[in-house]
């Protein structure tokens, strides 16, 4: 194991344990479970603010393009959602596309 | 992907273990002695496969004290299921004790944590470094091998480094799995097991690490979120009625065979009135299936609805495992024959 990914591991556990109330995590988890069962896989999730009460909690993604002609279906599935955004991921990965979502507290 | 490609005959061939775990569900140890004799245990594998089944999984207790092992798993290739058995490791020392598992497509080893909690949940000094090497030694032999991982409220914590050790290990994937108070670990404490919170944070992480470590491991965990089974209820089992294709194997997506031959639904540790029956060499298999449909199926569909009317009304149960919380709730439902 590199230092780099045990830093990415511990990082991980430190924002969710310590920056989400339980309140954010199961709101995490509803989301976590609406892209999951469409097969969108989530690589980040970063709590906005300086300390508690945050500002937003951003989740990012990756989406094919399939995926993507049904994220209109699953956006209004996604509770306290206050904006989304995708970019299309361009050369390196023209059938790919990044999906990035800020949920409001 | 239909039903019939995740279907699994999870076979426990016997209860002997050389290990007495705190938490072992199937309260397997040195001394237990219940063994299922290896002509019937070929003859369950053959009927596993005729009913559908696409995989053969073997636990124990410990497969590798299982004298017929290497003859149950390469009969089970024979006759087309894909293999994999859960071990503790301890007896993954020697060429020869790994080649009995030559026909497993899978050999998964069990952890309960980082070094200090794993050797006390074993009961034995030196079991988590055994399990380490067991991991090494099976993945330098080029088996497809796993780690399993129980977590309780005393590793929830842990699961990032233990998924990293045994990426370092060489493990292709890790599935964590929660203790649940069945079998031996009904004797815990109430909060060795995880809270309603915890299990969401485990879910949550072990999403989340998964994308992180896809590179290097493959992660997995025994969870559902409410709002998949609330839109598939069907996880639960249910939906009212007899399924329209009623092959076992999509009827029953995991089967269980106890070393006394009796045939169990779902999940291990569900009740004995939900049974198929117990196999022997004398039972007509098609008769107890077909008894079993007409009589059993139906009360296992109104056990599935009834935990499906109190998931929609307890929105504290938020991610759950399936089959451990059916397996649970069949001890409490009223008997077939009172309705």
């Amino acid at each position: 194991m590199s230092n780099e990914q045990k830093t990415i591991e511990q990082s991980l556990v430190q924002r969710l344990k310590s920056r989400l109330t339980p309140a954010e995590i199961s709101q995490m988890a509803e989301i976590i479970a609406t892209l999951s069962a469409k097969g969108i896989e989530i690589d980040d999730v970063f709590p906005y603010g300086i300390s508690q009460p945050l500002d937003a909690i951003s989740i990012r993604g990756n989406l094919t393009a399939e995926q993507l002609s049904v994220l209109g279906g699953l956006i209004p599935e996604l509770g306290a959602l206050k904006d989304y955004r995708v970019f299309p991921r361009g050369i390196i990965a023209p059938e790919r596309y990044r999906l990035h979502i800020n949920v409001n507290r | 992907m239909s039903c019939d490609e995740l279907s699994v005959f999870h076979l426990h061939p016997l209860q002997r273990c050389n290990l007495r775990c705190l938490h072992c569900y199937s309260e397997s140890s040195p001394q237990a002695s219940a063994t299922l004799p290896l002509p019937l245990a070929l003859h369950a594998v053959t009927l596993a496969a005729r009913w559908g089944y696409r995989s053969l999984a073997l636990s124990g207790g410990e497969p590798l004290l299982y004298p017929g092992l290497a003859t149950l798993l390469e009969h089970g290739k024979h006759v087309g299921l894909s293999t994999s058995l859960v071990t503790n490791g301890l007896l993954c020392r020697t060429v020869e004790q790994i080649g009995k598992l030559r026909h497993a497509d899978t050999v998964t080893v069990s952890l309960d944590g980082l070094a200090k909690q794993h050797d006390h949940m074993r009961g034995r000094v030196g079991a988590f470094a055994g399990a380490a090497d067991a991991v090494r030694r099976l993945a330098d032999a080029g088996i497809n091998t796993w780690v399993a991982c129980s977590v309780g409220a005393s590793n929830v914590g842990d699961i990032e480094e233990i998924a990293a050790l045994a990426a370092c290990w060489g493990a292709q994937g890790i599935a964590f799995h929660l203790v649940e108070p069945a079998g031996r670990a009904a004797n815990l404490s109430r909060d060795a097991f995880l809270s309603g919170d915890e299990r969401e944070l485990l879910y949550v992480t072990a999403a989340l690490l998964a994308a992180l470590q896809r590179t290097s491991i493959a992660i997995r965990v025994d969870l559902l979120h409410r709002d998949i089974i609330l839109k598939q209820p069907s996880l639960i089992y249910a939906p009212p009625g007899k399924p329209c294709n009623s092959t076992p194997s999509s009827t029953i997506r995991v089967l269980i065979m106890y070393p006394d031959g009796r045939l169990i639904p779902i999940c291990h540790g569900f009740h004995d009135r939900f049974a198929l029956g117990r196999l022997d060499h004398n039972i007509d298999p098609t008769r107890m299936w077909d008894t079993f449909l007409g009589q059993t199926y139906p009360a296992i569909t109104a056990l599935g609805q009834a935990a499906l009317d109190e998931l929609r009304r307890d929105e504290s149960i938020r991610v759950l495992n399936p089959g451990d919380w059916l397996a649970e709730r069949s001890h409490a439902f009223p008997s077939i024959a009172s309705g």
